[in-house]
């Protein structure tokens, strides 16, 4: 470890040594919205260097003394080229045009962080345009959906937002929404995940060459960031599916200074089905209610104080609720009722503070608020009086964050910074009220909260050493206290870039990941009973070693090809033991978790094929992958290694989009994977009790293995057309999106049967999601 | 939590009422029988095997490990090769072929290691599987009674709720012993009654019901990791390695009162202290996992049952066992 500071010292001090440099710094906009561009590039074509921008549109380019020749560009605009003699340390803010009528728009993947030329591989950004433009679940765009369309990334079960990615589970993906961590991202069981589009300005996917900027879990990062708002006139947009109604509206509060961004969206389901409910039970004295739906809201206040200081106040809050009602007539005079409220869903607010201390250096402070909290209510009345049982679990971090950018050198672009977290998870607390018969009582029990304190510090460094060869080096350093323990992890990440040419690079990249959290949930479908549990005395962090290696070439018209092959050695994970579950028949879930699970090893290894065309008329992706995932625990199948439960051989994801004219545009997505593992018990046997011979035999099931079966392979194809008109004050359109389009049925569940006209037992599958035809209408102003 | 659990089933299974069902093909290779080897090995006792064979999981008979006999689909073609430490000693003879009961003249010793190759005409592949018989053990005994007493609620016959009181005797065994350092161990221990049933008031009589498992209850930490009933209990020494150990146990007769009557009569009770061999153990740990779980589950994974039978199921385990009788 000594040796990998001392290299880095050794980097970062080379970088600090050169002199006669200027720096060029700056923002990219776009012109009509104000919208910071991230992920835009600059690139200087004499000496051959180059930045991005960072999450904030900033970026910070040093050269030395000489003419320069620049060329600003970002992602669906219209270049920018500014020539001349860099002399002092100078500032450009560039406004991009948004200008769709231009023949030749400009790709700027192949200069970006991601793309040939950067030092990062396994990471994918995607233009929220480009989801957008995907067909949609129910009139529903989805990010995560978005995402398991791509390769490395797996979905569970059909339908579900669940991300399983290169042989990870579905809790070690970090989701960050402006930076701070979402602890459910999934609505409606996970068939929907809480990020609504219209209120997302860019995506980009980490699954492995993790900078060390990241942390906290081990298979992915997802980097969400919000609109800031139009900072010139109020604008936006409004829509109505089937299953929910969306609105979004953004604006300047003072011109060019304040703006706001506000985006709600809810279901209503429950509303629709109120009438048809009272209506089936017109002519019975007793009623039933029940409703489900879900809703979110972001928004966003951002503020430019002057060049040098913008705060920025983001907030989320979205919620699940499921709601039961049942009143019947205990007496002729009095009506007795019972009632279930259950609730869960993420609140989440960040207050950012950005600060460009010089033009070199690019300061950002983050407070941070995230909580996931499940919330059960039920409530009796009847003539003997009132009682009320409660449930409540979650999770509720506080953080401060620091993050610096800095570019001393023409060489070296340095990033570092350091965050404080104070968790506080909260297990299962149960609380009975009741007052009845004149006798009040209150209980309430439960785990005791646990409050583990979390530090994290990285510094990394873009590093320049040759025209063609760029590398990215970094360490990042955890500490995370619990029950009296410190647990402390060190871990480098590395990554090269070398040219072959202009066009083709090659990519290496090694990285290390620790994440301190478990999630308790059932392998299936979220439910709201999803608990995160922190490590413990007994539970070790998970930690992980990934490597990888990548070929990138730039093919002719503006398609991109990349090819990696990645091996992931994964430790100390957990599985619920064989016969154990969330639930206990005692007990709660968080209670005793430990003596439920085993905690063994997995490995990870595979090959993603990603064909990518980013702009012009047709846009899309073609991703395949073919990886292997599995496990191994000491007393789990007997120490045999068995396939993980979302380990596919072969995934593909093609998502096309089209457009046809001003007035019609098209996409489509077309997904194969092979079927994911089941434990299934094949054959029936007695077995004789050993200590009292054969006289008794009780039958047992026999499995192979630890998912020894594999379900059948699914695939699915969704289209989508929008058609769009410009009206007085902006534009409509229809949306019709229809999902599962040749309505091939995907296992869901698998489960045996006894079908009574063959006499014969069978094996089914469940499909829910089949032929599913949307229309969707929204007006944009 | 069950009304947690509950609201989750429901959660699921309302997928059901929108979902819609498909058969799934079966092509896999799991669908054939497989041969079922099981054998016990005690030293100093005659060896016996028992070669069954599985059925599909799918088999749609109502019970479908039993044949047209009510016997267990014993295998009766098949030739079992007995090997001691690696020497061929003798083909097993069949002495039930209904059962598939097959029998060794040669009577194994402690230490030993037993392997058999079964094969049959009926089956492509040979089953083989070998284990070790382990060491005999000892222990002593020491014996408490106590007696308590329970209310419970009846109804009398006049349909009135009212109290009864039930006498219990209950009878403390502690095991003494010695674990051997050397290897790693395993234990279990039953108790067994012979029962009469005697009926005064209606004249019946019962011939004797012999064997009986007693639940045995426990509260050990140690080895027991708490509270546990069960009509075996087993454990292994990795917490008491080497040491001479003592493990407390009870069992509970109910004592006839003026309002309470049992006509069950314990005529012999045997304690049974087993030293098992690691094969016998997981077999036996993995079997009563494997039973409780059986069925479908949605929250949790199926428990397999141990097998040391390459190209089969079942088990070769091996037991010494010491009987204290009272």
């Amino acid at each position: 470890m000594k040796k990998i500071l001392f290299f880095l010292f050794l980097f970062i001090a080379t970088g600090l040594c050169f002199a006669q440099n200027y720096t060029i710094s700056g923002y990219l906009t776009e012109k009509s919205s104000g919208e910071t561009q991230i992920g835009g590039s600059i690139y200087d074509n004499r000496s051959k260097k180059g930045v991005i921008t960072n999450s904030y549109g900033y970026y910070s380019l040093t050269l030395p003394k000489d003419s320069v020749i620049l060329s600003f560009s970002s992602m669906g605009f219209e270049k920018k080229e500014l020539r001349f003699l860099l002399q002092k340390d100078t500032t450009i803010n560039i406004a991009f045009e948004s200008n769709l009528q231009l023949k030749e728009l400009v790709v700027t993947a192949n200069l970006a962080e991601t793309g040939i030329k950067g030092t990062q591989m396994s990471t994918i950004n995607i233009p929220i345009s480009q989801i957008k433009s995907m067909p949609a679940m129910l009139g529903e765009v989805d990010v995560i959906k978005a995402l398991q369309m791509l390769p490395g990334v797996q979905s569970g079960t059909e339908g579900s937002s669940g991300m399983y990615v290169r042989g990870g589970g579905p809790d070690e993906n970090l989701m960050l929404l402006d930076g701070v961590p979402v602890y459910n991202a999934n609505h409606l069981m996970g068939f929907f995940s809480v990020f609504n589009a219209d209120a997302i300005k860019n995506v980009t996917l980490y699954k492995g060459s993790f900078p060390a900027r990241f942390g906290s879990r081990l298979s992915s990062v997802i980097d969400i960031t919000t609109n800031d708002g139009n900072d010139k006139k109020i604008h936006g947009n409004a829509s109505i599916g089937l299953l929910s109604s969306k609105i979004n509206l953004e604006g300047p509060i003072i011109k060019e200074k304040t703006t706001f961004s506000i985006s709600g969206r809810r279901t209503y389901a429950d509303l629709l089905a109120k009438p048809f409910i009272a209506a089936a039970q017109k002519n019975y004295k007793d009623k039933t209610t029940f409703g489900y739906y879900f809703y979110d809201v972001n928004a966003k206040i951002s503020h430019k104080i002057s060049d040098k200081h913008r705060l920025f106040l983001s907030f989320y809050n979205g919620n699940d609720v499921i709601s039961t009602g049942y009143e019947f007539a205990e007496s002729p005079s009095l009506n007795s009722t019972m009632n279930m409220d259950w609730s869960w869903g993420n609140t989440i607010s960040a207050l950012r503070w950005n600060w460009r201390v010089s033009p070199k250096l690019f300061c950002n402070t983050t407070l941070n608020y995230t909580s996931y909290i499940s919330n059960i209510k039920m409530a009796v009345r009847d003539s003997s009086g009132t009682m009320g049982m409660g449930y409540t679990s979650g999770i509720q971090d506080q953080s401060a964050r620091v993050n610096f950018d800095y570019n001393p050198s023409v060489n070296h672009e340095i990033k570092f910074g350091g965050e404080y977290t104070y968790h506080t998870f909260k297990p299962d607390v149960t609380s009975f009220e009741s007052a009845m018969n004149n006798f009040d009582t209150t209980i309430v029990s439960g785990n005791k909260r646990i409050y583990p304190q979390e530090i994290n510090l990285y510094v990394e460094d873009n590093i320049t050493l040759t025209t063609s060869l760029k590398g990215n080096i970094g360490l990042h350093y955890s500490t995370f206290y619990v029950e009296g323990k410190a647990y402390q992890s060190f871990e480098p990440r590395v990554s090269a870039r070398y040219l072959l040419n202009s066009k083709m690079s090659v990519k290496a990249a090694y990285s290390e990941m620790t994440q301190y959290a478990h999630l308790l949930a059932s392998n299936s479908i979220s439910l709201p009973t999803d608990l995160w549990v922190p490590v413990t005395k007994r539970v070790a962090p998970m930690k992980s070693k990934q490597v990888s290696l990548g070929f990138f070439y730039k093919l002719p018209k503006d398609i991109d090809f990349s090819i990696e092959g990645y091996y992931k050695k994964m430790n100390n994970l957990i599985e619920y033991k064989e016969g154990e579950s969330l639930f206990s028949e005692s007990g709660s879930i968080a209670e005793g978790w430990e003596d439920k699970i085993e905690i063994g090893q997995g490995w990870a290894y595979g090959m993603e094929v990603l064909l990518e065309k980013s702009v012009g008329k047709t846009t899309g992706w073609i991703g395949y992958t073919l990886a292997w995932a599995n496990r191994q625990f000491d007393n789990i199948s007997f120490g045999n290694i068995f396939p993980a439960k979302y380990d596919r051989r072969h995934d593909i994801g093609i998502t096309i989009s089209h457009k046809f004219s001003k007035k019609f545009d098209m996409g489509a997505n077309w997904t194969f994977g092979t079927g994911t593992t089941a434990t299934l018990g094949t054959q029936l046997f007695n077995a004789p009790s050993l200590l009292q011979g054969f006289s008794y035999s009780p039958q047992y099931t026999y499995y192979e293995n630890r998912n020894n079966f594999r379900m059948p392979n699914s695939h699915r194809l969704d289209i989508s057309f929008n058609f769009h008109k410009k009206i007085k004050w902006g534009q409509r359109t229809w949306n019709i999106s229809i999902f599962n389009a040749y309505n091939h049925k995907n296992a869901f569940i698998i489960y045996t049967k006894y079908d009574v006209p063959t006499g014969q037992n069978q094996l089914k599958q469940l499909s829910i999601l089949p032929f599913l035809p949307s229309v969707s209408y929204s007006l944009k102003f | 939590m069950t009304q947690l659990k509950n609201i989750a089933i429901c959660i699921i299974l309302s997928l059901f009422l929108f979902g819609c069902e498909d058969v799934i093909e079966f092509n896999d290779n799991q669908s054939e029988p497989m041969l079922v080897t099981h054998i016990i090995a005690m030293p100093d006792s005659t060896l016996y095997a028992q070669i069954t064979k599985s059925v599909f999981f799918l088999e749609s008979t109502s019970d479908p490990l039993k044949n047209k006999n009510g016997n267990y689909l014993g295998v009766n073609n098949a030739l079992v090769k007995l090997y001691v430490n690696n020497v061929f000693k003798e083909n097993m003879t069949l002495v039930s072929g209904d059962s598939g009961i097959y029998k060794a003249n040669y009577i194994p010793q402690e230490n030993e290691e037993i392997r058999v190759i079964v094969s049959s005409p009926s089956f492509t592949k040979e089953a083989e599987g070998k284990t070790i018989l382990p060491k005999k053990t000892s222990m002593t005994v020491d014996t408490v009674i106590t007696y308590n007493q329970e209310y419970s609620m009846i109804y009398d016959e006049t349909g009135s709720l009212g109290y009864d009181t039930i006498q219990y005797k209950r009878i403390t065994y502690t095991i003494h012993f010695i674990d051997n350092g050397a290897d790693e161990n395993y234990y279990g221990i039953e108790v067994l009654d012979d029962y009469s049933l005697v009926s005064e008031d209606y004249g019946y009589y019962n011939p004797d019901t012999t064997d009986v498992n007693r639940y045995l209850s426990t509260s050990d930490e140690t080895v027991f990791g708490g509270s546990a009933m069960e009509p075996i209990l087993i454990f292994d020494d990795k917490k008491i390695n080497g040491q001479s150990y003592s493990f407390s146990f009870y069992i509970e007769d109910m004592v006839n009162t003026e309002t309470y009557y049992t006509s069950l009569v314990t005529k012999k009770r045997k304690l049974r202290f087993f030293s098992l061999n690691k094969d016998a153990y997981l077999f036996m740990t993995s079997a009563k996992k494997n039973y409780e779980t059986s069925g479908m589950s949605m929250f949790s994974e199926p428990s397999q049952v141990y097998s040391n039978i390459e190209n089969g199921i079942g088990i070769i385990g091996g037991y010494s066992v010491v009987v204290k009788e009272y």
